[in-house]
């Protein structure tokens, strides 16, 4: 076991995203830790008690949604350096000049491949991206 | 000439004696065929003038010593056109007048009349139609998402299990077995989805089959909740029937609850637009009325609520208070498509600003079993069976074997059997499917098949199946559908 030296918590109300993506990241990098969160309350209470080196939120979750907790995070002080990744399954080119100007890092669109997971969070996280 | 008078009538007429030689003919009979008077007088008989008629004729003037007799429509070509008439023909002293009615005007205005009904018809089917895929509009979003998720969830884990394939240190044997599983639950996710997406566009001839009302609506909470929950809307359903089975077409009875919940959702959501205090729900209630006659599903919400201006109103057709975003065609098809089911649905009780209430009614299993038999009880001679059950897949399979039998099955839940109906038809035999009863349901079965002659009981507990009123047969309910048709069969054979 190797120790974790980046931690990442992922936003999803479908917990199997939340572990198919906790897959490949482990997959891809062994030291990354991944944490779940099935709603904006839980990953509010969970970025209370841990610090995360980046966050993958999905767009659509029940009550409040992903860009309203993304709005919510860049308005505190604490948080507001974070970095985000926006996951959505329904995406066009307009919500993506929105979401720009949301302040986050990248997008992932649903469905999304291993590579495009690995290479998105190794390009934030400063990790080589070899093999 | 005693007949002079029919000279000014504009009618075309003719006077014959009983064997149909011509007496007298007016000028509007030789206007109305185009011929001369003296060419028809040179006929002699009507029959001449009328040659497709020449059958009828006779017996035309048979029957005219009663009352007035009306031959079958013929046509004549005249000179201009092809008309379509009739001959009436009446008694007079010894002479037999006939005129002609003719019906060309009447004709070619019904047959307008008709083919307008049709092209409406084929209108009012298009925007039905029209009205659902702008509703599948309004749920795309939802949909994507609804699709999106599983498809990640498979492609995602399918290429997992390729990693592991190319290099087996990468993943235990532990870690492949929940892989497996979620890729086959997320394409089975997507399956339901297309499916459900799939009967609700398609027009399919259904035929109505039993089933349980609590789990459709079940089903039709787990279809729009994702809608509410994203909306921060409650949505509740409860149930008072442990099972409700309802003789019904499923998917069109989900359509029909589905768009009240649609619609109550705006209603919620209007009036968190509109700024109304308190938390904001919807519930959805299935029950049975005091009769045990029929089911009432209700959905309750503290939305805006109707007007009392427009209550009666929103049930038109085209009449839409959602604006732009409405078709006005919801409810008139809800309303249709209960109809169709013996069913109704009315706004029970509203309130500006407070909510609203709608209520569906459906026909317990007693009175749709009734209604859609195919025999008549006028008759007394067939045979009457009542199947007890709360399985409505046996029901299913009993309806469609006895179909061609001599015989009235009328089906009941044991929950809510309603002894005050039943005694009104005459039931012959009782059968009983159901594993396990109480000594509650044993009386209430005693209670209606007191006076009949055959009691059959079916299943495992001994000690209820030796009470002596009950016949035992030994039939494993789950794998012997075939076992208990021909069960029915036999008892139907007995009888005769």
């Amino acid at each position: 076991m190797t120790t974790p030296t980046h931690s990442i918590l992922i936003v999803d109300d479908d917990q199997k995203v939340c572990d198919l993506l906790s897959a490949f990241v482990k997959m891809a990098y062994p030291n990354i830790l991944c944490v779940s969160a099935n709603d904006t309350n839980q990953a509010l209470m969970k970025l209370e008690n841990q610090d995360f080196d980046l966050l993958i939120i999905d767009k659509v979750l029940p009550g409040k949604s992903g860009v309203d907790l993304i709005k919510q995070l860049k308005r505190s002080l604490r948080y507001a350096n974070k970095q985000v990744i926006l996951m959505s399954g329904n995406m066009e080119r307009v919500d993506v000049y929105r979401m720009i100007h949301l302040g986050i890092s990248d997008l992932i669109v649903k469905p999304f491949t291993f590579m495009q997971v690995k290479e998105r969070i190794g390009k934030i996280l400063n990790f080589e991206t070899k093999n | 000439m005693e007949f002079d008078f029919f000279d000014e009538v504009v009618f075309p007429v003719i006077v014959t004696n009983y064997n149909g030689d011509i007496q007298y003919l007016n000028n509007a009979l030789s206007i109305f065929l185009g011929r001369s008077p003296r060419q028809l007088q040179k006929e002699g008989n009507i029959k001449k003038i009328f040659p497709e008629l020449e059958n009828q004729i006779e017996s035309l003037i048979v029957n005219s010593k009663e009352k007035i007799a009306i031959s079958e429509e013929f046509d004549i070509k005249t000179e201009r056109e092809v008309k379509t008439c009739v001959l009436r023909c009446r008694h007079k002293n010894v002479f037999i007048v006939f005129h002609i009615q003719d019906l060309t005007v009447e004709k070619r205005l019904y047959q307008k009349y008709r083919s307008k009904m049709d092209e409406m018809q084929l209108g009012h089917h298009e925007l039905v139609q029209a009205g659902k895929v702008k509703a599948i509009g309004e749920l795309a979003a939802m949909i994507a998402h609804e699709i999106n998720n599983p498809l990640t969830i498979a492609l995602g884990n399918a290429e997992l299990l390729k990693f592991a394939l190319e290099d087996s240190k990468r993943l235990s044997k532990k870690e492949l077995g929940p892989i497996l599983d979620n890729t086959h639950e997320a394409l089975e996710r997507m399956k339901s989805v297309v499916s459900s997406m799939r009967s609700f566009v398609l027009e399919k001839e259904v035929q109505r089959r039993y089933v349980d009302l609590s789990l459709s609506l079940k089903k039709c909470v787990g279809f729009i909740q994702r809608a509410f929950d994203d909306a921060g809307i409650g949505l509740e359903f409860e149930s008072q029937q442990d099972s409700a089975i309802a003789l019904v077409e499923e998917n069109k009875i989900e359509q029909v609850i589905i768009n009240l919940l649609q619609n109550s959702l705006d209603a919620c959501r209007e009036a968190i637009k509109k700024g109304l205090s308190g938390s904001k729900k919807v519930r959805l209630l299935l029950s049975m009325d005091e009769d045990g006659q029929e089911y009432q599903i209700r959905v309750e919400d503290n939305g805006i609520g109707v007007d009392t201006g427009i209550q009666s109103a929103i049930f038109q057709t085209f009449y839409s208070t959602k604006g732009e975003e409405g078709t006005g065609l919801g409810l008139t098809i809800a309303q249709k498509i209960l109809d169709a089911h013996q069913g109704t649905l009315e706004l029970e009780s509203s309130q500006v600003n407070k909510g609203s209430v709608f209520k569906v009614t459906l026909p317990g299993p007693e009175l749709a079993s009734l209604a859609n038999s195919e025999r008549l009880y006028e008759t007394g001679e067939s045979c009457g069976l009542l199947v007890v059950s709360d399985l409505p897949e046996i029901f299913n399979s009993i309806l469609e074997e006895t179909k061609d039998l001599d015989c009235i099955v009328i089906f009941t839940g044991l929950n809510n059997i309603n002894a005050q109906f039943l005694c009104n038809y005459p039931i012959d035999y009782v059968l009983v499917l159901q594993k396990k009863l109480t000594p509650q349901d044993i009386a209430k079965i005693k209670n209606i098949s007191a006076h009949k002659s055959v009691k059959i009981f079916e299943g495992s507990d001994k000690k209820q199946a030796s009470d002596p009123e009950f016949q035992l047969i030994e039939l494993a309910r789950d794998k012997n559908e075939k076992k208990i048709i021909a069960q029915i069969k036999q008892m139907i054979g007995e009888r005769k």
